[in-house]
């Protein structure tokens, strides 16, 4: 059989010289790594133009994505992993329980004008879902806010009435929350598991010195010690091994100065527990006013970049959040979702968590108390991944589908603000997180 | 879930499947084959979890592989394991 090269191969170089090898339209399980030896007979290989399937390694590249029968056209592959990824039949609720919380952080976007959800709102969600539930395989909800937390009463009667619901309709339900960690104690991890949240992330903004600067109580109170002791009891204590967490870090500038001594710190503190997982990002401008105080703090491409590099070269391997963003279709918002809405506190339905306040075409609809929905139909179509609007014939096409902020799209920010190429963090990060993946805890194979 | 109580381990497990949406044939005497009925991986977390949560167990790391799911029967002694030594 005669072969050639995919459109979709990215590579990079790894450690030792090697080459680290990616398929966006295969995703995470087309991931190996090349050794030095074999480098350049494998970029020659993925040079050409017809290839013979002679060979145990051509055969190896073939059944890994990186080469692909001649007469195949992978873009007939994009359609069917399109229409799974928009349109597919989970309905998707990010839920608010309250805008309001207990933290002010210095980069918040957040207003936190509505509080606690009121009864009438979580009484339409639950009749909402009552009444529609059979239209869909299955329920996926994720907890936001505010801080989902402090409205934990809310949480508990809305995901008690929804699991009732689901099991009664034969379906799958599964949640998440995202969470500032401070009220996360092992018994609440464990009450939360028996109402179906499995996943949650919680931010910790460096070591005590940073944590406490960017991310205090509403009385300007520290924060640290309070989270850390609250994951390190969840370890020890809510044993069930479902259970995953992602520790998030909004990188600035002062943590960025003393990164060495977080991985120590954090790999010292998690790294014998699977279940969690980390998510090193730059802190960046989401919005709102708090970040014009704070902007000094905020750091750039490069400093960012030796951040990264920092992980890449030690010898303190960690769990990374990933891999999931690297698969076909995960580049595409979940605003950019058919069947994806935020529910806010007053119960009004946008598509994206972070324009609630200030973008009149994120809201699509209003829940009313008897589970009906006003919905504007026409406003949830332009939020629909558009599969035409930005560079054609993009390596990355298959992971976020040329559409990866719809927000951006409908308001055409890149065009207003002249943004030239391709404003895709998942692209632009790429060749990062592939290097950290081979530094990371579980490697990458080394097949050749 | 009616009469929960007085069912076997894998009477109970076949309804709990049913619950998470996985319909099998409970009067076929032939074991099932389990991971012919996972979906997704959300279907996957959505039972694990719903059998936690009804059995009050937890599965170990070594029970949370795909291949523990090939025989009905067996996991239905895994649970069995995990409850006694829970009692």
């Amino acid at each position: 059989m005669m072969l050639k090269p995919s459109i979709y191969n990215y590579q990079t170089e790894g450690k030792n010289g090697g080459l680290i090898l990616f398929n966006v339209l295969q995703g995470t399980k087309s991931l190996i790594s090349i050794s030095q030896e074999n480098r350049s007979y494998v970029q020659n290989l993925l040079k050409s133009n017809e290839i013979e399937n002679n060979c145990e390694k051509i055969e190896l590249l073939n059944k890994k994505g990186f080469l692909v029968p001649i007469e195949q056209d992978e873009k007939v592959k994009l359609k069917s992993i399109y229409l799974d990824t928009v349109s597919r039949n989970d309905l998707i609720l990010i839920l608010l329980p309250t805008e309001k919380c207990n933290f002010r952080c210095k980069y918040c976007y957040e207003s936190f004008s509505k509080g606690k959800m009121k009864a009438e709102v979580q009484d339409g969600i639950i009749e909402f879902i009552r009444k529609n539930i059979h239209k869909y395989n299955s329920l996926y909800i994720s907890w936001f806010g505010g801080e989902p937390l402090i409205a934990y009463d809310v949480v508990e009667r809305l995901s008690k009435e929804i699991q009732v619901i689901c099991k009664s309709n034969r379906k799958k339900y599964i949640a998440s929350m995202t969470t500032n960690g401070y009220l996360l104690t092992a018994e609440m991890v464990k009450r939360l598991y028996k109402m179906g949240v499995t996943h949650f992330q919680v931010t910790i903004d460096g070591l005590k010195e940073t944590h406490d600067n960017q991310r205090v109580l509403l009385n300007g109170g520290e924060t640290f010690e309070t989270i850390i002791n609250n994951l390190c009891n969840v370890k020890n204590n809510a044993s069930s091994r479902m259970l995953r967490f992602v520790i998030r870090t909004n990188v600035t500038k002062k943590i960025a100065e003393n990164i060495e001594q977080y991985i120590d710190y954090f790999h010292e503190k998690f790294s014998d527990d699977p279940r969690f997982s980390f998510a090193i990002q730059p802190a960046m401008d989401w919005g709102g006013d708090t970040i014009n105080d704070f902007r000094e703090n905020l750091i750039n491409e490069i400093e960012m970049f030796n951040v990264f590099e920092k992980f890449y070269e030690s010898d303190k391997k960690f769990r990374f959040a990933v891999k999931e963003y690297l698969e076909p279709g995960s580049g595409v918002c979940y605003a950019g979702k058919q069947n994806s809405f935020a529910i806010d506190a007053n119960g009004n339905i946008h598509k994206c968590t972070c324009y609630f306040d200030d973008m009149d075409m994120n809201m699509v609809g209003r829940i009313k108390h008897d589970g009906v929905i006003d919905f504007d139909e026409y406003k949830n179509s332009l939020w629909i991944c558009d599969n035409n609007y930005c560079k054609e014939n993009c390596v990355f096409e298959p992971n976020c589908f040329r559409d990866n902020c719809p927000a951006n799209r409908i308001m055409d920010v890149n065009k207003r603000n002249k943004v030239i190429g391709c404003a895709s963090h998942g692209k632009n990060n790429l060749d990062k997180v592939l290097k950290l993946l081979e530094n990371s805890v579980d490697g990458i194979e080394l097949v050749f | 879930m009616e009469n929960m109580q007085i069912m076997s381990t894998k009477e109970k497990l076949i309804k709990v499947l049913e619950l998470s949406g996985i319909i099998i044939d409970s009067k076929s005497e032939t074991d099932i084959d389990l991971r012919g009925y996972i979906t997704d991986s959300l279907q996957y977390i959505s039972t694990i979890v719903s059998i936690e949560n009804e059995f009050d167990i937890e599965f170990p790391d070594e029970v949370l592989k795909y291949d523990s799911l090939m025989s009905l029967n067996a996991f239905s002694e895994i649970v069995d394991g995990l409850l006694n030594e829970n009692n």
